[in-house]
């Protein structure tokens, strides 16, 4: 397969090497939309050096978590099948077994009973008890835990366990500069830099606003939107606005004031 | 016509979103300086725009709304390109003809002195302020290019402007500068060649410094004549808004100070010394004289930065009220005039801003609700929905559910088509609750409460005295003590101690809730203070600020309710309950045409609560009554004066009145329980 672009903001490729290296698990802290997911993919590339014809996801189990994410739905479980049940490995378990990396995204949105079920894969036992068979899974030599919380975001329910967070060495992430933002905008949607550089403009301007009705600012996925929705022939201010405007809140106020914004960075 | 009432909220976005920080949007009638001269103009300082209350250029308002944009992207962009880092070092460095020019003291701002080096000061400013403009105005088109459609439609509304007769005085000579900086052909400024050059994209705040020196040598002894032509035509004084501008610098570099002072104290202690850095008698290590220059240098600078704003805030016409909303955030409302039966727009400024304590408040706070904490958690507890829930027969879950399976076997064996539906799943019941406590903060809750000490002393010995973890003599301590100080309660007391006690609880059971005060004088001066946000986790930080909570000035109710009300608005909880706590009858000194009557804020709260009913917000006013009680005959609802006002300001059954203050912990619970339906 190609390489997944990732434009390096710091040191945190060489970082990530090392912590594999060492098999350290990883928590990669930032918000919604800054490249994170990219980056593990980007680093899956790397680390099992993927050649032409192989897949991302023979090595990369992505999960999304939610709020009804059990520790079932990581571990495994019994299906039916014909007249009998049938043990169902979950991917978390696939993922010891074969040696990929398991990537838990937005852990903290999961139910507290999975964040407990990674302790023992993420210490210096890597096992993974799986109650229900009885089974006790060692890890393979190549799997690698990396999980991602966005702190921006937490409340007092939604907070990662001390317990949790200590086993992990963190990666702190955040919206590129505005340069980079721009270059990674252009190569991602195909939009000239001139389009790309106004793009990333409007989200510094719009990212002032994150106090107010959106904790998020707007997220460089949403940049990319808008570019590859020009690309495709669609005016840039509607671009703009159906990418940007209308996805970083519903407060009305809070719109037309990003859409003022847009209106005059736009030429 | 765009209305400044009407989109201030956006506009006040707007800006924050191009400056990354607040602004306050406020009508150009506010700006206490000098006259804003033509229409459409309008004047900043470091906090706020000063933006004209209509704008009527054209017939489509969008247009109209995009000139305020412009108007404010100009302003902004004083502080934007740099006006206000002009450094004399630098222009003596890019200024040929500047050279011998000191500041008459260390506090005068750089922009003053370079002025003070003219002959004619107040010319020289003039001919600066309109080049300066004009460069900030070319700034901000290339920055933003989208404003220059606006800027050339309004280009067209304003060439006549520019071009109406002028004397042959300075003062007109320098509105043909600014016409022919603007693009306006017939303007036949003499000037223009000297100032050219700032439209540049090169050019900086020195190009204008030097257009504006050889505007002047151009001006010749004309200038000298017409020097006090000059002064009335004067605009915002910017000496002072550099002044204002540096002290954001000097505010960065005392933190600085702090910050190394603090890390010298850190390894001072570390090193087991105990004394403190600056207490040292010389006969400390290097680190403590280090430590103590640093003392004396920050001393130094807190005066003169505490000097310089003063100097600052009445050199720009603030009141002392600017000066207590250091940081916060303004919102203007509506106001219910109910004499015409109509809606004053954006009628009341209200500034949002949060409470700070310190921890020994906290304490004593603490010491007091402790007793009848664990009672009311307990209360609560038994209601908290149970947690998780297994539910059955569903089509995916983490476990099989045997019964619905045998079922699906059954169905199977019989030919029949099965329910697909075996797993069994745990689901989390959980309330989606959001509860604003609203805390009048009127001077007269501080109003010392007039009973019996009996009545007032919460009873210990009527805890739960079989609760292991009760400590007996820490509640007849508590007890004695509480005599001790009951002849000193006051009603702000009873209203921290019971939004304590209901904060102890919800956190119990889990419901998200915010604690708010409001007070204020005035309707340009609600104040409306933050001690604990919906998302907020209860720490320290949230107990010092409900004890921070203390009696101030008026009672201006309509405003905070519906800026509390705006609030659960946003929090997108499914049950919002709103919770006002107060002392007596909504008042103000401009609450409404006659100071005596309370009519006016009556139903200008009621107007506020029932929009707030309309919004789906629930609802309850609990007033504390410690004078009705002495009068057994009035109805309860009857506040000293004898006014039934409550039953005309809140709908049906939402309201309260308590006698006996301490009845108010267990009011608040009841009606939280009632509202929120547990």
């Amino acid at each position: 397969m190609e390489e997944p672009y990732y434009l390096p903001l710091a040191d945190e490729v060489a970082e990530f090497e090392a912590a594999y290296a060492s098999r350290l698990p990883v928590l990669l802290k930032g918000p919604t939309g800054c490249g994170k997911t990219r980056f593990v993919e980007h680093m899956t590339w790397r680390l099992y050096q993927l050649a032409n014809g192989s897949h991302l996801e023979e090595r990369l189990v992505t999960v999304s978590c939610h709020e009804d994410l059990t520790g079932t739905d990581l571990v495994g479980r019994y299906l039916l099948k014909g007249d009998e049940t049938v043990w169902h490995d979950g991917p978390l378990t696939r993922a010891v077994r074969d040696g990929s990396i398991c990537y838990l995204d937005e852990i903290v949105e999961a139910r507290k009973d999975t964040t407990v079920l990674i302790h023992s894969l993420t210490d210096h036992r890597r096992v993974l008890p799986i109650d229900k068979t009885g089974e006790l899974v060692r890890a393979h030599d190549d799997f690698l835990l990396v999980i991602s919380y966005n702190p921006g975001y937490q409340s007092l329910l939604k907070d990662l366990k001390a317990s949790t967070r200590q086993r992990f060495v963190s990666l702190m992430f955040d919206y590129p500069s505005e340069m980079q933002e721009a270059e990674i905008i252009a190569h991602e949607s195909g939009v000239d830099t001139e389009v790309a550089t106004r793009l990333a403009a409007i989200a510094v301007k719009v990212r002032n606003l994150r106090e107010h009705g959106f904790r998020e600012g707007v997220s460089t996925r949403l940049l990319i939107y808008a570019g590859e929705l020009i690309e495709r022939g669609i005016a840039p201010r509607r671009a703009a606005d159906l990418a940007i405007v209308q996805s970083v809140s519903d407060d009305t106020t809070v719109q037309e004031a990003v859409a003022g914004i847009v209106d005059v960075v736009w030429p | 016509m765009a209305r400044l009432v009407d989109i201030d909220r956006v506009l006040a976005l707007f800006a924050e979103g191009i400056a990354g920080r607040p602004y306050h949007i406020k009508s150009k009638d506010e700006f206490k300086g000098e006259d804003p001269g033509f229409a459409g103009s309008a004047r900043h300082d470091a906090r706020s725009l000063y933006l004209p209350d209509e704008i009527a250029y054209f017939a489509d308002d969008n247009l109209n709304s995009a000139v305020y944009r412009l108007t404010i992207l100009d302003e902004l962009g004083f502080r934007e390109f740099g006006t206000y880092r002009f450094n004399i070092e630098t222009a003596r460095n890019r200024l040929a003809e500047l050279s011998d020019v000191k500041p008459s003291s260390d506090r005068e701002s750089d922009l003053s002195v370079f002025f003070n080096a003219f002959a004619l000061p107040d010319v020289a400013r003039a001919l600066f302020r309109v080049i300066e403009a004009a460069r900030v105005q070319a700034a901000v088109q290339r920055r933003y290019p989208g404003t220059k459609r606006y800027r050339q439609a309004l280009f067209e509304h304003l060439e006549a402007v520019y071009l109406a007769p002028r004397p042959g005085s300075v003062g007109g000579e320098l509105v043909r500068l600014q016409a022919a900086l603007c693009g306006v052909a017939a303007a036949d400024s003499l000037l223009l060649p000297f100032a050219f050059d700032v439209l540049a994209p090169t050019a900086d705040v020195y190009t204008s410094a030097a257009a504006a020196q050889s505007c002047y040598a151009a001006l010749g002894l004309e200038a000298q004549v017409h020097n006090a032509a000059i002064a009335a035509d004067d605009g915002p004084p910017m000496e002072w808004l550099q002044r204002e501008a540096r002290l954001e610098d000097w505010d960065e570099e005392l933190a600085n100070l702090e910050g190394d002072i603090a890390a010298l104290e850190f390894a001072e202690r570390a090193a087991g010394e105990e004394t403190r850095v600056g207490d040292g008698d010389g006969d400390g290590g290097d680190l403590r004289e280090v430590g103590a220059d640093l003392v004396v240098e920050r001393d130094q600078l807190k005066r003169r930065i505490e000097m310089e704003r003063s100097s600052v805030r009445r050199a720009l016409g603030e009141g002392p009220a600017d000066k207590a909303h250091e940081g916060a955030t303004s919102y203007r409302y509506d106001e219910w005039d109910y004499h015409t039966g109509s809606y004053l727009r954006g009628w009341c400024r209200l500034y949002e801003e949060r409470l700070h304590g310190g921890d020994a408040d906290a304490q004593t706070l603490l010491d007091t609700v402790r007793p009848f904490a664990r009672a009311v958690r307990r209360q609560f507890e038994q209601v908290r929905p149970g947690g998780y829930q297994r539910v059955k027969k569903t089509p995916d879950g983490d476990e099989l559910d045997i019964d619905a399976l045998v079922d699906t076997r059954v169905d199977i064996r019989a030919g029949m088509s099965p329910d697909e539906r075996v797993y069994s799943r745990r689901e989390r019941l959980r309330r989606d609750v959001a509860a604003a406590f609203l805390v009048d903060l009127s001077a007269s809750t501080d109003d010392v409460i007039p009973e019996e000490r009996e009545e007032n002393i919460p009873d210990a010995r009527s805890q739960d005295v079989r609760d292991p973890f009760f400590d007996e003599d820490e509640e007849y301590d508590f007890a004695a003590r509480m005599a001790a100080e009951a002849a000193k309660r006051r009603i702000i007391d009873i209203q921290r101690e019971s939004v304590l006690l209901m904060a102890t609880a919800l956190e119990g059971l889990g419901d998200r809730y915010g604690v708010y005060g409001f007070s204020g004088y005035g309707r340009d001066c609600v104040e409306f203070y933050v001690a604990k946000e919906f998302d907020q986790p209860f720490d320290g930080e949230v107990l010092n600020a409900i004890a921070a909570m203390k009696p101030k000035r008026s009672t201006r109710m309509g405003p905070a309710v519906r800026h509390a009300a705006a609030k659960l608005e946003a929090s997108g909880s499914a049950l919002r309950v709103l919770m006002i706590v107060s002392d007596g009858f909504p008042q103000d000194h401009d609450y409404g045409p006659d100071r005596g009557k309370h009519e006016y804020g009556v139903q200008d709260t009621a107007k506020a609560l029932v929009e707030a009913q309309a919004q789906g917000i629930e609802t309850f006013c609990v007033t504390v009554d410690v004078h009705a009680k002495g009068n057994r005959a009035r109805a309860p609802s009857l506040d000293a004066s004898g006014n039934d006002y409550l039953r005309r300001m809140c709908p049906d059954h939402r309201y309260m009145v308590i006698e006996e203050t301490a009845e108010l912990p267990d009011a608040l619970q009841k009606a939280y329980r009632q509202l929120t339906r547990i």
